[in-house]
């Protein structure tokens, strides 16, 4: 499993090469973890450098209606992640931008939605290293390689 | 986990807190704080004692805590993959 986490697309072969056994056993754990459960699907990493985005904007929301104001942040352009907590604020959001615009454009239209109160703003590159045996399937997708493969580099 | 830091210790406290297992992700940027780690924990016993780790490290002025209490959701059909890489 600590192989496919690293590479999905890794030969049977090669892995019973690293481990020692045989292709055929490495196919029956795979599919008897796939049976259970235990591997949920596949997915592909993008480098969404690739595709033009540069910063990542995390947004702290204090909101007087939360759920209303999710259903809201779940249509922004460029939101993709929304989960509630608890603490000072009572919605994390994490959105994507190409360049300042579109971060001036992310944040305004965040304060701009009915219910909130307040907007606190965390801004990075979008080169942060994410430990891939640890990662989220979602947060695979903002897994950055310096040899990842992105499908979408073409388009 | 919204950190702040001394400027001058920012990197060591980056390296420490990337080396424990739990943490899923810790990055540096501006704004509501110095650093931001997402770190996953089974109880308020194990964020505690993650939340002191950190606190005890040199230059560490406030960490202060945000709990998913949710499933994250995921919206990756929000981003815009048209290729057009222009101003949104």
């Amino acid at each position: 499993m600590h192989e496919l986490i690293n590479d999905a697309q890794i030969p049977f072969r090669r892995i019973a090469l690293k481990l020692g056994i045989s292709p055929e056993t490495v196919r029956k754990r795979y599919e008897k973890m796939k049976t259970e459960g235990i591997i949920n699907q596949s997915m592909i990493s993008v480098n969404l450098e690739k595709i033009g985005y540069r910063g990542l904007t995390f947004l702290m929301i204090a909101s007087k209606d939360i759920a209303e104001t999710i259903i809201y942040l779940k249509k922004m352009r460029n939101v993709i992640c929304v989960a509630k907590t608890t603490g000072d604020s009572d919605i994390l959001v994490i959105a994507v931008s190409r360049d300042i615009a579109g971060l001036l454009s992310l944040v305004e239209g965040a304060k701009m939605l009915p219910n909130v109160d307040r907007v606190e703003i965390f801004l990075s590159t979008l080169d942060a290293p994410f430990p891939a045996s640890i990662i989220t399937p979602g947060m695979a997708f903002l897994l950055r390689k310096s040899d990842a493969k992105s499908v979408l580099d073409q388009v | 986990m919204e950190i702040t830091v001394n400027n001058e210790k920012k990197n060591d406290l980056v390296k420490f807190v990337r080396e424990h297992p739990d943490v899923l992700m810790c990055i540096e940027g501006i704004g509501v704080c110095d650093v931001l780690a997402l770190i996953t924990v089974k109880s308020v016993n194990e964020l505690d004692y993650a939340k002191e780790a950190i606190r005890r490290q040199t230059g560490v002025k406030k960490v202060a805590t945000i709990i998913m209490i949710d499933d994250i959701q995921f919206l990756f059909e929000n981003l815009d993959i048209s290729g057009d890489k222009t101003n949104e």
